[in-house]
């Protein structure tokens, strides 16, 4: 369990102060797959990088697995940031070293015997696929297999927590796939948490089970994925999401177009098991014209959305959303 | 004759590699203070750091023969002379020293800031991060600046030819200036200078090339 309450975290350069964190409070569960989804700018790399304190909050504090890490003293932090693997964007490997050392690092840190280091090594190079890599040098590897080297050493040392800081932005769509497969696998196997910053939804999308999403230092929205996709509350969560699906045609369908009513539904895996809308059209006096619909497979379910208009009566209209609000599918009107 | 040109090569090649092993070993640790202690840096005391590169650049100021004859007492008291091809290792080390520091310094510091956070997300303390990321990571780096810093050796040791420090130097300015009928000779010690910073230049650079895995 990891509890972040009210950090701050200002910069200050020159006199002039700069608030990257603002009283942001999130409760991340042990083995969640926790997103921290924000565009450049928003301190969500900072924010990844107090939790080890690579960065000095401000004010607040954080508790990570009951520790109040902020009161550490120098040497006991040092000890405890053993137990929290951290994975970068630029992977960090070091590159006058082979890919076996480069796994070995935190196991030579521990001062473990030659042959048991020898032993782990092995066991994580099999287990991220890069047996056959162990005496290459980085400078050998394509930038996926780079990221496995730097997965692999994160978690040499059996970590409870895995913080990932964009640990797929430079890495091209299929390689953050497989990169993503693989993180969920460790979190499922390992039982490990993950806290991964990032600014694309897909990767939030594939494998996270929550999400907060910051804006200017601030955590604006947070909730389970699924909530998230169902029924975005800010724009900037609505714009994420459109960025991963075909909501983008929101934009291109302009209510004035159209003699109806513009909605928006969304709904859950289990609600799209049943004939909602048809149903709707049989019960009420209205007409219903399909413009766009998606489903987005999220890590534990799926999410729908469709835009329809509807045509008839404005009481019939009323009527038939308040019909799918009951059937759990969330409306909104497009305007 | 050619005792004479084997004798001074046999001097110089004396006085570059004790000088380049006891400017290395006040360099080295010097250098990595500068880079250790700045601020921001992994182990900050800014004061101090502020002091260290201040004596480093009047180090670097003081031209070498200079400095030659500023250092005669220390020689003195360390050789027990104060001229001489052993006496003269003395300020060619304390005059390569302050060099050796700034390049050890820029080596490091062509180090990726990431890796040395990466070290310290592991929890790396401040030993450990010098010996498994700061040193291999500059290795080749260093490398190439140690060949700098003999060739810079070996052209501070042709000059302390001038104040009696013996070696090829001394007979390329005793035959170059004061036997007019015999300036050849000279030129064969110049000739042979050359041949060695070829040979350092080419050796460095194989070395280089070969444990430089980037």
């Amino acid at each position: 369990m990891i509890k972040i309450e009210n950090l701050n975290k200002v910069f200050e350069t020159g006199g002039i102060k700069f608030e990257a964190i603002k009283d942001v409070n999130l409760n991340i569960n042990d083995k969640d797959i926790y997103g921290i989804i924000g565009l450049s700018g928003a301190g969500k790399s900072t924010l990844i990088r107090c939790l080890n304190r690579l960065e000095e909050p401000t004010s607040g504090s954080i508790s990570i697995e009951g520790v109040d890490i902020l009161s550490l003293g120098k040497e006991e932090l040092r000890l405890f940031r053993k137990k929290i693997g951290m994975i970068f964007q630029d992977f960090n490997l070091l590159k006058q070293k082979t890919v076996y050392d480069n796994v070995a690092l935190p196991l030579y840190l521990e001062k473990m015997e030659t042959k048991k280091i020898k032993e782990k090594v092995d066991l994580l190079l099999d287990y991220v696929g890069l047996k056959d890599k162990k005496n290459s040098y980085p400078s050998e590897l394509s930038g996926g297999q780079k990221q496995r080297v730097a997965i692999a050493r994160a978690i040499a040392n059996d970590p409870k927590v895995l913080l990932s800081d964009e640990a797929t932005s430079s890495l091209d769509p299929q390689t953050t796939v497989s990169i993503l497969e693989l993180l969920k696998r460790i979190q499922g196997e390992l039982g490990i948490t993950i806290i991964m910053i990032t600014h694309q939804m897909e990767v939030v999308k594939q494998i996270c089970n929550k999400v907060a999403i910051m804006d200017g230092g601030v955590v604006i929205e947070e909730n389970t994925v699924e909530n998230v996709f169902n029924n975005p509350k800010t724009t900037l969560a609505k714009s994420f999401i459109g960025s991963v699906n075909t909501l983008a045609e929101e934009e291109i369908i302009n209510p004035n177009d159209f003699k109806g009513k513009l909605i928006r539904l969304g709904y859950l895996g289990e609600s799209s098991n049943n004939p909602i809308v048809s149903q709707m059209i049989k019960n009420f006096q209205i007409e219903v014209n399909i413009l766009s619909g998606s489903i987005d497979k999220l890590q534990s379910t799926s999410v729908g959305h469709l835009i329809l208009e509807l045509i008839g009566e404005e009481s019939e209209i009323e009527k038939s959303m308040d019909f799918l609000k009951q059937k759990n599918v969330t409306v909104e009107v497009i305007e | 004759m050619k005792d004479l040109f084997l004798e001074g090569t046999i001097e110089t090649l004396y006085m570059v590699s004790l000088s380049t092993i006891f400017s290395l070993l006040m360099g080295f640790p010097l250098g990595l203070l500068l880079v250790l202690t700045e601020k921001g840096g992994i182990w900050p005391k800014p004061q101090f750091n502020k002091v260290l590169d201040g004596v480093i650049n009047v180090l670097r100021s003081i031209p070498f023969i200079i400095l030659m004859i500023l250092v005669f007492p220390l020689s003195n008291l360390i050789v027990q002379k104060s001229i001489g091809t052993t006496a003269t290792i003395v300020p060619l080390s304390i005059a390569a020293a302050p060099f050796v520091a700034r390049i050890m310094e820029t080596s490091i510091r062509e180090i990726d800031r990431g890796v040395i956070e990466m070290s310290q997300s592991l929890g790396s303390s401040v030993g450990e991060i010098i010996k498994y990321i700061l040193i291999p990571e500059a290795l080749p780096s260093i490398v190439s600046g140690i060949t700098l810093v003999i060739i810079n050796i070996i052209g501070y040791s042709a000059m302390a030819g001038a104040l009696g420090g013996g070696g090829l130097g001394d007979i390329a300015i005793r035959f170059g200036l004061y036997k007019s009928g015999e300036k050849h000779n000279m030129y064969i010690a110049l000739i042979i200078i050359i041949l060695l910073v070829q040979s350092v230049q080419f050796i460095g650079n194989r070395i280089m090339f070969k444990i430089d895995k980037k």
